[in-house]
Order: C-alpha cells, then sequence, then structure tokens
C-alpha cells in the first residue's frame, strides 16, 4: 500500500536562502546529482528567488518528470511562494505538476506542501 | 514662486548636470575612455533632457533631443561607430543642445539655422531622415502636457503626465538573455519594478526550457509575458528595462481594449482579457489561473494542479495586485529603473530644487519598503547660503567686539570668561569654515564650459587644439567661481588665437600639428592658482615692445627685463593682433583680464618661452567673504593688510634706511635693497614722511615674487576680518581692495597691497595697476582733506 519508495531512494536538497544567480550553477549541480531518486526540495529557508534559479527548479520539474520520478517540494517560505508568483508561476503545486508524478500532488499526502496564505492575497 | 516655477527651475538646473554628464561622456569617448556605461550616461542625459522639455512644452528642445537621442540610441547600439569624426558632431550637437537650453530658460532664441543644419548632420548619422512630422508628433504624445493642471507631486520627468493620462493595458514581451543576468541584472527585481506602475499578470513561458542535463545554469530560457493596466506611458515601461534593453528581447504593446473610462480594472476581467491574448500570441494552451480574492481551498487546488498538468507547454499566468508587496524579498533597487527621487518639501519657492520633478507618489509609497536614494545631498538656494555667510560674519564681528569690551573691562584672560570667549572663537571660526565649505565647489563647474569654447575658437581660427585640464575637483568658493569663467574664457581665446601658431607653422618649426592648451588649478598656500598654458611659439618679446614705445606706454629707452616685456601685455590698450580678430578682440583686452582677476583680490603673471609657449599663472583667495590680516596703525587710521601678502615685519634701525633719490627710501634687509613704501604717504593720510625710527616695516611680497617693505606706524594684531565690498557701498578706491568692520564697530580698510606697491613704483611698466588719473586722486584729495 505504501506508494513511497525507500528512504535510500529519496534525494532532499534543501535550497539556499538566496537563490541569485550565483546559486544557479550549484543549485543545479545538486539538483542533477539526485537525478533517478525521487526528490524533495526543501524550500523553507528560501528569501530570495532569482529568473536563473527559477530556470534550474523548472528545469528539474521537467527532467523529473521525463524521469517518471515524484518530485516534491517541501515548506515552501513566503518569499518562495512570492518570488514563485512573482515570475508567473502561479504556485508551487504547478512546480511540482511540471514532474506530473501521481500520488505527489495532492499536498495532504505527504505534508511537504502547504499552500500558503500569501498566495491569496 | 509658484510650484511650477520651481519645478521649471529645478528642470532647467537639473539640465545644466544632465549637460555637464553628456559633455564629459562625450570628451570621455574622444579620448577612448568610454565605457558601455559612459556611453549610457551620455544617451541618458540627452533623454532627461527631452523627457523635461517634453512636460514643459518646449518643442524646440524636444525636436532637437530627440533626434540627438536617436542618433546616440545608434551609437549605444553598435550600429553607429563612435569614431572621432562622430564625436566631433556629437559634440556641436551637445553645444547647441546647451543653447537650446538656455535659450529656452532665459526665452531667448536660438540659431535655427544652425541647430537644423545639426539635425540634419544628426538624422544622416543615424541612418534615419530627419524625421517627419507625424513621427514627431507621436513622440511628442507622450508629453502632451499643460503644466498648470498638473498637481506638483505628480509630476515625473519620464512620465510628464502620469496622473493625467487614461489607464491603459499593456502586453509586454520579456525574453531575458544570458547576458542580463551576466551584468548581475535579475528579472524578477525587473517584474517588481514593472508591477509598481500598476496591475500586471505575469505569464511565464518556459516551453523553450530544456532538461538538466541540457541546461546551462547561467543561460537564459524563459520568456514572461506580463499584461500590465496602468496609468503610465510606454516610455515608462520602457524605462523600467533602460538598464538591460541590450540583453533581453523587449515589445510593448497596448492592448487595443483599454478601459476607456480610466478605472481601474479588476482582475479577473484583467485575467480573461489576458489570456485569450497569451493564446493569440501562440504560446500554446494556457493555464487558468485561480482568483486573487478566491479562497484557495483544497478542492480548487487539485483541480488548478490537473489543468495545469495538461499544459504541456507551459504558459503560468500570474496575477498580483499593483500595491506593492509589504516585504521585500529584493531590497536592491539598482536594477529599478526610476530615477532616483529625492525627498523634498512641496512648499515649493524658496529651495530651489528641493523637490525633483520625477516625484511620484509610487516612489513615495515605496520609501518605506527601499532604501532610500544614495546621493544625500540637497540643492539650497543659494541667497540662504550667502544669508548664512552674512550672519556668520557678523557674529565675527560681534565676538571680536565682544572680546574687545571684555578686554576693556579689565578683565584678564585668564579668567573664566576669558576661556569661555576662547571657546567661543574657537567655535566661531569653526562655524565659519563650516559655512565657507557649503559654498566651496570644485572650479569644475567653470572647466567643463572650456572644452566648447575650445572648439568653437579652434573651428574659427582653423587650428586644431586640444585642451587638458587637471585640478577640476579644486575647491574655491562659488563667488569666486562665478567670476573666474570672464577671465578664463578671454585667456583661453588668448592661448588659442595669439599664443598657438597656425598647423603649418607648428609642424614647420618640429611640432604635433594638434596645439595644446593645459588648464590646470591647485591649491597653494591659502589660495587658488590657475594655470593656462600653450604649447605656442611663445611671447614674440621684440614686437611686444616695439608695440608698446609705438603706443607710448614705455620709453622707447626703457631698460626692461624678459619678465617686464611679457607683462606689457596687461598694459590698457595694448593688443599685438594687428587688426582685432574675431576671438580675442572683442573690445577686451588683457589689461581687463588683470583688473578683473585683481577686483576678486586675485594676481596674474605671465612667463613665457619662446617657441615654447606661455603660461598665464592666476592666484586668487579662496573666499571673497573673509580674510585672515593683520591689522596695522597708520596716521591715526586702521587698516588692515591681508596676511597672505605677508612675509615678515620687523623694527627697522635707522642704519638700514637708506635715501634714494627724491623721497623714495630703500631699506636693506638681509643684505637686499627693498623699496620702503610710506603707506601714510602713499594714501594720502599724510604729506609729511613718516619716522623710520618710530614705525614698523612689514615685508610683503607680490607676484612674481617681487618684495617691498610697507611702513606703518603700529601693528595692533592678527585677525580674522569680515571683507566688506567697498565698491558695492561706496566706490572703488585705489590702493585699497575693501572694508571690514572692526570689533568697536569702527570701519577699517583693507589694503590692496599690490596695487599699493605698483602705484609707489611710477614709471614701472607695471603700474599699470591704477591709472595715472586714479593714481592722483589720493593725493589731490590730501590736499583738500
Amino acid at each position: 500500500m505504501n506508494t513511497l519508495p525507500d528512504s535510500a531512494a529519496i534525494a532532499t536538497v534543501a535550497l539556499p536562502a538566496i537563490l541569485d544567480l550565483r546559486a544557479a550553477t550549484p543549485l543545479a549541480n545538486a539538483l542533477l546529482a539526485s537525478r533517478g531518486r525521487e526528490l524533495i526540495i526543501d524550500a523553507e529557508q528560501v528569501q530570495r528567488l532569482g529568473g536563473q534559479c527559477l530556470q534550474v527548479l523548472l528545469s528539474a520539474a521537467l527532467t523529473w518528470r521525463a524521469d517518471d520520478i515524484p518530485l516534491s517540494i517541501s515548506k515552501p517560505s513566503p518569499d518562495f511562494l512570492e518570488g514563485l508568483d512573482l515570475l508567473g508561476i502561479r504556485s508551487v503545486h504547478m512546480l511540482e505538476a511540471l514532474s506530473s508524478h501521481p500520488g505527489l500532488n495532492d499536498p495532504e499526502q505527504d505534508g511537504t506542501v502547504v499552500l500558503d496564505k500569501d498566495l491569496s492575497r | 514662486m509658484d510650484a511650477m516655477m520651481a519645478i521649471r527651475q529645478t528642470f532647467f538646473q537639473e539640465c545644466e548636470e544632465q549637460l555637464a554628464e553628456l559633455e564629459n561622456g562625450l570628451l570621455a569617448m574622444q579620448n577612448g575612455e568610454a565605457d558601455a556605461e559612459t556611453v549610457n550616461a551620455v544617451f541618458r542625459a540627452v533623454h532627461s533632457i527631452k523627457g523635461g522639455a517634453g512636460a514643459f512644452s518646449l518643442d524646440d528642445l524636444v525636436r532637437f533631443s530627440h533626434i540627438f537621442e536617436t542618433t546616440l540610441d545608434a551609437v549605444r547600439s553598435e550600429t553607429l561607430a563612435p569614431s572621432p569624426d562622430v564625436l566631433k558632431v556629437l559634440l556641436r550637437a551637445s553645444d547647441i543642445l546647451a543653447d537650446l537650453v538656455r535659450a529656452a530658460r532665459d526665452g531667448g532664441t536660438v540659431d535655427a539655422e544652425r541647430s537644423d543644419a545639426m539635425a540634419v548632420e544628426l538624422a544622416a548619422l543615424s541612418g534615419a531622415d530627419k524625421p517627419a512630422a507625424e513621427d514627431q508628433s507621436e513622440d511628442m504624445a507622450g508629453f502632451s502636457f499643460q503644466p498648470v493642471q498638473v498637481s506638483f507631486d505628480e509630476l515625473d520627468d519620464e512620465l510628464p503626465a502620469f496622473a493625467e493620462l487614461p489607464e491603459t493595458s499593456w502586453t509586454i514581451r520579456f525574453t531575458p538573455k544570458p547576458g542580463l543576468y551576466a551584468k548581475a541584472n535579475e528579472a524578477a527585481l525587473l517584474l517588481r519594478g514593472l508591477g509598481e506602475l500598476g496591475e500586471m499578470i505575469v505569464a511565464c513561458d518556459f516551453s523553450t526550457l530544456p532538461l538538466l542535463g541540457e541546461l546551462d545554469p547561467e543561460g537564459a530560457y524563459l520568456t514572461f509575458v506580463i499584461t500590465l493596466h496602468t496609468r503610465a506611458d510606454k516610455a515608462a515601461i520602457e524605462a523600467v528595462f533602460e538598464f538591460v534593453e541590450w540583453d533581453c528581447d523587449l515589445s510593448i504593446e497596448m492592448s487595443a481594449d483599454t478601459e476607456p473610462d480610466g478605472q481601474a480594472l479588476n482582475l479577473f476581467a484583467l485575467r480573461d482579457e489576458m489570456l485569450p491574448r497569451v493564446k493569440e500570441e501562440g504560446l500554446a494552451s494556457s493555464v487558468p489561473a485561480m482568483s486573487e480574492n478566491q479562497p484557495e481551498d483544497r478542492p480548487d487546488a487539485p483541480q488548478a494542479v490537473d489543468e495545469l498538468g495538461a499544459a504541456t507547454s507551459g504558459v503560468a499566468p500570474r496575477a498580483s495586485l499593483a500595491s506593492a508587496p509589504a516585504k521585500a524579498p529584493f531590497p536592491e533597487t539598482a536594477a529599478s529603473p526610476a530615477p532616483a527621487s529625492r525627498e523634498g518639501s512641496q512648499t515649493g519657492g524658496q529651495v530651489a530644487g528641493e523637490s525633483r520633478m520625477g516625484e511620484r507618489r509610487e516612489n513615495e509609497r515605496r520609501e518605506s519598503t527601499q532604501a532610500p536614494a544614495p546621493a544625500a545631498t540637497i540643492r539650497v538656494d543659494l541667497d540662504r547660503v550667502d544669508r548664512l555667510i552674512d550672519l556668520v560674519g557678523e557674529l565675527v564681528i560681534n565676538q571680536a567686539m565682544l572680546a574687545q569690551s571684555v578686554n576693556e573691562a579689565g578683565l584678564t584672560r585668564g579668567a573664566a570668561i576669558g576661556s569661555g570667549l576662547d571657546d567661543l572663537e574657537q567655535l566661531t571660526r569653526e562655524i565659519q569654515d563650516s559655512v565657507m565649505a557649503i559654498r566651496a565647489q570644485p572650479v569644475k563647474s567653470v572647466f567643463q564650459r572650456m572644452p566648447r569654447l575650445v572648439r568653437e575658437v579652434a573651428a574659427m581660427t582653423g587650428k586644431s587644439v586640444r585642451l587638458v585640464t587637471s585640478g577640476e575637483n579644486t575647491e574655491v568658493d562659488k563667488t569666486v567661481i562665478e567670476k573666474l569663467s570672464d577671465p578664463l574664457t578671454h585667456m583661453i581665446r588668448n592661448a588659442i588665437d595669439h599664443g598657438l601658431e597656425a598647423p603649418e607653422a607648428r609642424v614647420a618649426a618640429g611640432k604635433a600639428e594638434e596645439g595644446i592648451v593645459h588648464l590646470c588649478a591647485m591649491h597653494r598656500s591659502g589660495r587658488i592658482v590657475i594655470e593656462i598654458s600653450d604649447d605656442g611659439a611663445g611671447i614674440n618679446r621684440p614686437r611686444v615692445r616695439q608695440i608698446a614705445v609705438d603706443k607710448g606706454l614705455i620709453p622707447a629707452d626703457a631698460a626692461l627685463t624678459d619678465d617686464e616685456i611679457d607683462n606689457l601685455i596687461f598694459l590698457p590698450g595694448f593688443s599685438t593682433a594687428a587688426t582685432l580678430s574675431d576671438i580675442s578682440g572683442r573690445g577686451v583686452g588683457m589689461d581687463v583680464v588683470r583688473r578683473s582677476i585683481q577686483a576678486l583680490g586675485g594676481r596674474i603673471s605671465i612667463s613665457s618661452r619662446p617657441g615654447k609657449g606661455s603660461t598665464f599663472t592666476m592666484s586668487l583667495p579662496l573666499t571673497l567673504a573673509i580674510l585672515d590680516g593683520m591689522v596695522v596703525t597708520v596716521a591715526g587710521q586702521t587698516l588692515v593688510v591681508p596676511l597672505t601678502a605677508i612675509v615678515e615685519t620687523l623694527q627697522p634701525r635707522s642704519v638700514a634706511v637708506h635715501e634714494f633719490g627724491g623721497d623714495t627710501r630703500v631699506i636693506a634687509i638681509r643684505d637686499q635693497f627693498t623699496p620702503l613704501i610710506d603707506v601714510g604717504r602713499e594714501l594720502a593720510y599724510r604729506c609729511e614722511t613718516a619716522d623710520v625710527l618710530a614705525s614698523v616695516v612689514i615685508l610683503v611680497e607680490t607676484e612674481g615674487g617681487v618684495r617691498n617693505a610697507l611702513l606703518v606706524d603700529a601693528i595692533q594684531g592678527q585677525r580674522q576680518v569680515v571683507i566688506k565690498s567697498l565698491e558695492a557701498n561706496y566706490r572703488h578706491v585705489p590702493g585699497i581692495a575693501a572694508a571690514t568692520i572692526l570689533g568697536d564697530g569702527r570701519v577699517a580698510l583693507i589694503l590692496d597691497v599690490e596695487a599699493l606697491v605698483a602705484s609707489s613704483r611710477i614709471g614701472a611698466p607695471s603700474d599699470s595697476v591704477i591709472p595715472r588719473e586714479d593714481r592722483k586722486t589720493p593725493k589731490e584729495i590730501d590736499c583738500y582733506v
């Protein structure tokens, strides 16, 4: 019944506080290193999101989707959500949905995604 | 002054700054020191002038700056190479722009033929034809502005009628290129800036985004499609992207369905409008965004996600309210294109420029969330500073009077009141220094007018000239700066017209065809020294001497040193040009230059080396308001000798003084005979000769290092005095530079040492300082007194 993979197959990448242009390459490398495993991206610390890091995150979502492996965003900070919003990504779901893995898009399932009130301002 | 006048005044003040920026940038480009930022700054300067001019319906100015701007844009976008020839045209265009600005300000007229010819020249450079009428009118549309109808705080130099424009919907496609990020710009910041103009919806198109393995993390793959509902015009939107416009693909189009009544649209309507358009633009199926106001409860979320999942091409709309977020995760405003606004009161009037034209409510609202503007400067009306200086002057006098009263009351300096007085004196001096520092300005403001002059004079004389300046940041009191312009202008004209040889002559003399005029400022022993040197032929001494003899200025057999011959050119009526040329002539001779400099308490001298060039050296006081002086008594009168002129003071011994034909006496000081000038007689306070043994000698040094001994009765002390103009309050008195008010309320005259020395040397060539008729005046008065 448990659809979640075992813990060894789950990778977690914690996003740094500042996702500016300097953070793009390290982020891409960190995500690439996790390729092939289910990925949880921890966005709790994020204070700032720039265009290039968004590209990396979107590309990761597309990649995981192509690999048909789940990807989820955990504990997105209000700043992270607002940064997505500003750059035209309506919600964290959208980012996740790109990976389009069934079972992980429902936030209640693993409790990692909480739609923040900030989004409904 | 009403508010509009205040804004207008500020606009012209800013124009001057922009013009300076423009010229500096162009000169830097000419010297090959320009980088992309310089080119940008040059473009922005003209652009800002155009924007402001549009706000005031200064059509000529707008028209010309538009053409100018177009050419600069071509340089900026590298379709026009800034070759030396192109830069020459641009520099001349900047001169015409400056003329147009001044004509607009002062209500004068400009040579329309000249500016039209330049417009054609500029248009030819940019490859554009001179804009057709409709083009201009289109361009003017954004600036169709009725000054009287606009309230003070809703103006912006980019959007003059921000509040007057109806709300418009714009569709903006913004595709950053890698270079945008590489130059430390950030798409998110730009979008945030855009959001501050109004209500916007952002859609992110990531259809070209590769998978992670192929992704260059520092590349750029996203396109943002923004629908913006705003009162701002296109220029304001473009301004958001001003710093990145070569590093992105940008299209800004007005939506056809702009609300006619100017009411703000709600976001539902906006989103409904925007989504079909996104489809039309070929961005494939888009995702309906959730309403801003709709609670995002669980049942909706999966639905959105489902729809999203179907959207394979990935266009995601984003809606946002116009109001800036309470929290700004991007506090940096570097990429924000809005001009840095200066906070200022809106009472207008007296403090001109306190409030910058481009003040906008949006900016004010942003104040709370953004870092303050970096430039912590204010503009203050000069009258206010002058008033402050006057008051400080009074304070100095008052403090001196107080000190004197305490002295007269027999209180010793050791008492508490004495030390309190010392503190007061210290404080007064500090206040005085600080106030003077407020008025001190770099001579740059005068120096930067000179390149234009050099260009014009060079063109008129057919000479090739390069102006090299140094020490532009040397500071001097503003009153001195204002008066520097005329003498400098004349001397530079003179240097090019008379100093530099014609190109052929230069080549024949083994020099570079291009002559060099060096303009240099420096501080030297409490004065500012300005040198104008050329690498021309130097002074033709036999010719100068012959002219002086011919004009009866010197006796034919006068024995003159080289230095004295050089200085003959300062004699009134002396002009070496066989015919008065257009350039140096103009009825002004070097004698007038010398007089105007002397009127400032300055000195001028020339040194010349045949074949190598000449150097004019001007030395001026740093301020015209305060002077350190030695207070002396002469025949019962109190006089002030400027301290800068004094070398030493001494008690003469009878053996040292020698009669030297007639009344003239010399004094031997350290094996040197120095002329002794009896100040009392020279100024006609008394007829009889002063008793040397009962007097004090003040050794003074004049320009050129010549020493003279002034004979005075007694020295009272050394004091800082506030200069009060004698000319303004009475009239010019030969030998007297100005007056001051002493601690006891009496007026004391400040000696003009240079003039006094010159007038004592009758027959010497440099006695031109005081014309003969003037020179006699004090002595004639003496007979009546």
